[in-house]
């Protein structure tokens, strides 16, 4: 299987649809030699047991990529732009960094899938000015069809059966990132608890809250206090930019045992990347989402317009896998 | 004008200087209510014209947000560059924090028990 890669100017960002294990190393073993050869910096970030696959396929060559768990970084797709792509790509300024990047696999649950959607389409926007070239690997018979039709549209490139050639169904990742929260679940019918703030001086009692359901609910205590800073980030920015009250509601969600708390406010998200690239280091204001998207297993934020405001909620594992 | 007496913001936040204006001591919380109650206090304890590090003492600190954090990192830049800022007993959240945003750059020194 022969894949020119052009290197162009900005991003590249493709697809590799792989029916087998064989299709996948064959696939990434090419982009990754590639890049090797033109010295290239390469990142690999690749779940679990697929990084052993490729470590191995690489031999001797292993050494000069960087290897990390999609699984572990990635388990909230909200933070993988920011430390793991964007901070690849800052390193090595002035050449084209190549990632392998797989955030979308069988067993996400639909909660992390519309995250993970979310940043597929995103990446075109957020790293749009950064010379780096990203492959991500989608299996073909795992995932579902809607996942494959899906990433035919966040990719401008597919690879299939060995050719390369360019997505028909790639459109604007704007209209992609906003779809994907467009069918948000409903909270459960028992809403759990609720609590209503409306000034800085109610933040305290806005993570004693957090703090009380957390630790009930059997939470470990580290996690407690990066669910409560989370909270508290997210009710923090309510305030600052609607200057109108905000709603916290916390429940347990039976299907992935998850601590979910959900902030909402009259505001508007209008700015579909924050929280996705790092502010340099003295501007004042950038980091709140990005520290949440750190913090919380799995961040659900809607971009565009939906409704009257906006929700976002943050969900904590009860049990560490 | 020296941070000469403690600052309160309500119960929520005490800042009680150090003799001789080696810094202070934080009790309880830093966030959007109280930052600027702790920003001032530093204003007022980087006016104190003296040499040697400026030391904070946050064993008592029981939460501190991000807001919070950066009024620190700011002071800790308008130091002169033969200071620091020493901070003991963090809460973890201020390691992570710094660590996360300002690693490498923040002239705050870590003093962790």
């Amino acid at each position: 299987m022969s894949i020119a890669h052009a290197p162009g100017t900005g991003l590249v960002h493709e697809a590799l649809f792989y029916r087998d294990a064989d299709e996948y190393v064959a696939g990434i073993e090419t982009f990754l030699r590639e890049g090797l050869e033109l010295a290239e910096p390469v990142l690999v970030a690749v779940p679990g047991s697929h990084l052993d696959v490729l470590r191995s396929a690489l031999g001797s060559e292993a050494q000069r990529a960087r290897f990390v768990d999609m699984a572990k970084v990635g388990r909230n797709p909200g933070r993988i732009i920011p430390p793991v792509l964007y901070a690849f790509a800052q390193e090595h300024p002035g050449g084209r960094v190549r990632i392998v990047g797989e955030p979308i696999w069988p067993g996400r649950t639909p909660a992390e899938y519309r995250a993970a959607l979310q940043h597929e389409a995103l990446i075109n926007i957020a790293l749009a000015e950064q010379a780096a070239t990203i492959l991500c690997p989608y299996d073909r018979w795992g995932l579902a069809d809607g996942a494959l039709a899906d990433a035919r549209r966040t990719h401008p490139v597919l690879i299939e059966d060995g050719l390369r050639e360019p997505s028909a169904d790639y459109c604007d990742p704007r209209v992609v990132a906003d779809g994907s929260y467009k069918m948000l679940p409903e909270p459960p019918e028992w809403w759990g608890d609720m609590l209503v703030f409306s000034s800085a001086a109610d933040l305290r009692v806005v993570r004693q809250f957090v703090e009380g359901l957390a630790l009930r609910a059997g939470l470990r205590s580290g996690r407690v206090s990066d669910l409560c800073l989370a909270v508290n980030e997210v009710a923090t920015n309510t305030l600052l930019h609607t200057g109108e009250p905000g709603i916290l509601s916390i429940w347990q969600d039976p299907d992935t045992e998850c601590l979910v708390c959900e902030i909402s406010d009259s505001g508007q998200l209008d700015n579909r990347l924050v929280g996705r690239i790092p502010p340099a280091e003295f501007e004042a204001h950038g980091r709140g989402l990005i520290l949440v998207n750190t913090l919380c297993d799995l961040v659900e934020m809607p971009t565009g317009r939906i409704g009257a405001g906006t929700t976002i909620r943050l969900h904590m594992a009860l049990r560490t896998p | 004008m020296m941070l000469t007496r403690a600052v309160t913001a309500g119960d929520a936040l005490t800042i009680t200087p150090m003799a001789g204006g080696r810094g202070a001591s934080l009790v309880g919380d830093v966030d959007l209510a109280t930052a600027p109650v702790l920003e001032a206090a530093l204003n007022r304890l980087l006016a104190g014209d003296r040499d040697g590090d400026l030391h904070l003492d946050l064993a008592g600190l029981h939460f501190v947000d991000l807001s919070g954090v950066a009024v620190l990192v700011t002071a800790a830049f308008r130091l002169a560059p033969e200071r620091a800022l020493v901070v003991h007993d963090p809460p973890p959240a201020l390691l992570q924090i710094v660590d996360r945003f300002w690693g490498g750059v923040a002239r705050i020194r870590m003093d962790v028990s």
